[in-house]
């Protein structure tokens, strides 16, 4: 079988795989507790299911010590002591590994490249695949000899029923699913990955907190970017020293509409803070880093499509050269699928060509394909050639 | 501790020793409460204080009055150095010191004050002809410097000369005496100290309580404000019960010291043989070389660093095996900084931020070394294969 032959959209499992059990023989499972109370319950599961389990909390960069208070970041001090509070009350070993070098490189360093190369990063992604499934995955091993990575994410692994090939599968709760979030997985790292709560409801997940006692079962969802705590990127590119140069705003016949503080503090789809006034509603449309100049367009100008993307992956590595395959394309995290055809360029870049438009495709964002419940592929969107 | 465990973590506190658990419970059971009274229960408090405090005080040969009690060592430096350091005034410390010592340096210089560093050689030691260089420039300055020392690096185990060598006029000298008073019995006056530090955890006492010896106690200027306790010196009722235990903890530790030093001392050996050359697991020894500088290093005490693994993930993994050990620098996990001491013996950056530290107590067995030798040599085996993932 092919992923070329998969219809998209189509019910469970394509022929010939199976779901991937969690539960499979005792093993020693790293898991990494974030002090939240999706990762404190992943770990009591794996306990309660009779595996030998670490726990792990990661200290990924210095942003949140300056914030205090604020239950909702992943990344301070406090959600430290949630960890091990969680740690000790499921009587399992608890440290804090330090990833500040790893998560520079794989995610902040590229964050910030990102926006001031006009586009909208997806740090999420490379801190699953290159920290948490990669650099901590290692040091498990490493460290404590575990053979796996568990981790809170609201995701199912799908196995080909030889064991030969896995694939991400969607959560059982579509509105929690963070399959789009673990794309850049490659067969090895699913291969190690557990994920507990791929079967479980959020609401399911919080009952089994409270009826552990679990100090994390009521603390709300983490919702921004961890390392920017305050909400807002753009203090961060000014720590790096970005500047935010005046720049012309432009409409889509290239006439000066206005001007803006720096191209890098807008995104693809953007509509307030333009400071533009038209009878109808303005958005970014295009972002073009080397004039400094962003363009803004109705909001029926940002639909496509057709959709160039790069760096496009499946587990056993780059998109081969002139592969097709039919697909559903989710363009954001929680955005509808949109069925399509994917033709496989040079490099891992592709072509997605959808039955429908999606709307503001922005630059970096990622984009998960699906064949059904199962993640067959994921790119990012690449830059507009004339502004690369 | 857990059956089956190795704790080679002495030097960050040695087990409580069961007879003064014993006195704890026995002088809670008893009712010891607040000595600052006017009664008959406050006078009973107040006995068992000053009981602990002229047990103490012949321990170390003093007077009781020059004694103050205090929560931590970290807080005794703190009273001595903030009761000496006059503005303007030069700092004289070293990379080498713990952690309480380099943030108090660090608030001096924060503040507008300056701190003169003694240079440490490769085996994490200071001289007295580079301390005394120091105190002439700094007398020049016209204001005293004050000295902030060690007697002994917790760090490395590297036990640092005597002051008392050293022509200083009247500059004051605060030590910490912290590690060295677990290894050698030590009276005040031959340390030359103006004000030495001690901690009750270290000799097998409770944590909580600490003390200050003061050559003039009438120099201290308290940190906290209060109604008169430890004759003004510190504010706030005192811990009765944890300086009872201390006392009984220290008395103990100096009848035993040789024979537990000893022990402690031979299980290190025991494990220097089972592990062998160091440099077989990618380890290097950091500190006096524990087989020619028998009286330059802590007993009990090794330290080694690593350039393919954090400090801090070598802990966890040794952790994992069953082995209680320490990075020897950092207070809190998760830093990736470099030990500043190991930095200023000369050690790579990498180095200095992969320090391990394993302190043998007295009731360490050959067989606890030999078990502590293989899983550390285990541990560096798996690690060093995954040295793509655990690089820097």
């Amino acid at each position: 079988m092919s992923i070329n032959t998969l219809n998209s959209r189509t019910a469970g499992l394509p022929e010939g795989w199976v779901a991937a059990p969690e539960a499979t023989a005792p093993e020693r499972v790293l898991v990494a507790l974030s002090g939240g109370v999706d990762s404190s319950v992943a770990a009591a599961l794996l306990v309660e299911a009779g595996h030998e389990v670490v726990g792990v909390w990661m200290r990924l960069h210095s942003a949140a010590d300056r914030v205090d208070g604020g239950r909702k970041s992943c990344c301070t001090l406090d959600a430290a002591d949630d960890a091990r509070r969680v740690a000790d009350a499921l009587k399992i070993p608890f440290h804090i590994s330090n990833l500040e070098q790893e998560f520079a490189d794989a995610v902040l360093e590229p964050f910030v490249a990102s926006y001031l190369s006009g586009e909208t990063p997806s740090p999420c992604v490379g801190c699953n695949t290159a920290v948490k499934f990669g650099a901590l995955m290692g040091r498990g091993e490493a460290l404590f000899g575990c053979s796996a990575v568990a981790t809170g994410h609201y995701a199912r692994r799908a196995m080909r029923a030889d064991g030969g090939a896995w694939r991400l599968r969607a959560a059982v709760d579509t509105e929690k699913d963070q399959t789009y979030f673990l794309h850049g997985l490659d067969a090895e790292a699913l291969a190690r990955s557990r994920f507990p709560l791929g079967e479980r409801t959020k609401e399911e997940v919080r009952e089994i907190a409270r009826s552990r006692g679990l100090v994390t079962a009521e603390k709300p969802e983490s919702q921004e970017i961890c390392f920017v705590p305050d909400g807002d990127y753009r203090s961060l590119l000014r720590e790096r020293g970005w500047s935010g140069a005046a720049g012309e705003i432009i409409d889509e016949s290239g006439g000066v509409v206005g001007v803006h503080a720096g191209s890098a503090g807008f995104t693809v789809g953007q509509r307030r803070g333009i400071g533009v006034v038209a009878a109808t509603p303005r958005y970014v449309s295009a972002i073009d880093p080397t004039t400094n100049r962003i363009t803004i367009g109705r909001r029926e100008s940002l639909e496509r499509r057709e959709i160039t993307l790069e760096e496009v992956r499946t587990p056993e590595g780059l998109l081969p050269l002139g592969s097709e395959l039919r697909a559903a394309a989710r363009i954001r995290h929680r955005g509808e699928p949109v069925p399509g055809r994917l033709i496989g360029g040079v490099n891992g870049a592709a072509q997605l060509i959808l039955d429908a438009p999606v709307w503001a495709a922005s630059p970096g964002q990622t984009v998960a394909l699906y064949d059904g419940e199962t993640l067959v592929a994921g790119g990012r969107i690449a830059r507009p050639a004339a502004a690369r | 501790m857990s059956a089956g465990r190795i704790f080679l973590d002495n030097a960050a506190g040695a087990p409580l020793h069961p007879d003064a658990a014993a006195l704890i419970a026995e002088l809670h059971r008893e009712g010891i409460g607040n000595p600052n009274g006017g009664h008959a229960e406050a006078r009973r408090a107040r006995a068992v204080l000053d009981a602990a405090r002229a047990s103490l005080a012949e321990d170390f040969d003093v007077e009781p009055r020059t004694i103050t009690f205090t929560s931590t060592a970290s807080e005794a430096l703190a009273l001595a150095l903030a009761s000496e350091l006059q503005s303007g005034g030069t700092l004289i410390t070293s990379a080498g010191e713990h952690r309480g010592a380099r943030a108090l340096a660090a608030a001096h210089e924060a503040s507008g004050g300056r701190v003169a560093l003694l240079p440490l050689d490769a085996s994490g030691r200071w001289s007295a002809e580079a301390l005394q260089e120091l105190l002439t420039a700094t007398r020049a300055d016209g204001v005293p410097p004050v000295m902030l020392l060690a007697l002994a690096s917790g760090e490395v185990g590297a036990v640092q000369p005597s002051l008392t060598a050293v022509n200083r006029d009247s500059v004051a000298a605060v030590l910490d005496g912290v590690q060295l008073d677990g290894a050698r019995e030590m009276r005040f006056a031959d340390t030359g100290a103006t004000h030495l530090a001690l901690s009750s955890a270290k000799v097998g006492g409770p944590f909580g309580v600490a003390g200050l010896i003061s050559a003039d106690p009438r120099r201290i200027r308290a940190l906290v404000p209060g109604g008169g306790q430890e004759r003004g010196r510190r504010g706030g009722t005192e811990a009765v019960v944890l300086a009872a235990a201390y006392a009984l903890a220290h008395r103990l530790h100096r009848r035993s010291y040789a024979a537990s030093v000893a022990a402690s001392e031979s299980a290190a050996r025991a494990f220097d043989a089972a592990l062998g050359a160091p440099g077989e697991i990618g380890l290097i020894s950091t500190g006096p070389d524990p087989r020619t500088a028998q009286s330059g290093r802590l007993p009990g005490h090794r330290s080694f660093a690593a350039d393919w693994v954090l400090g801090d993930d070598l802990v966890a993994a040794l952790d994992h095996a069953g082995v209680a050990a320490s990075t020897g620098s950092a207070c809190i996990s998760g830093s990736r900084e470099a030990s500043e001491a190991l930095l200023a013996m000369g050690l790579s950056r990498t180095h200095a931020a992969g320090g391990l530290r394993l302190t043998f107590g007295g009731g360490a067995t050959a067989d606890d070394a030999a078990r502590a030798a293989a899983a550390l040599r285990a541990v560096a085996e798996r690690i060093r294969q995954h040295a793509g993932v655990t690089a820097r």
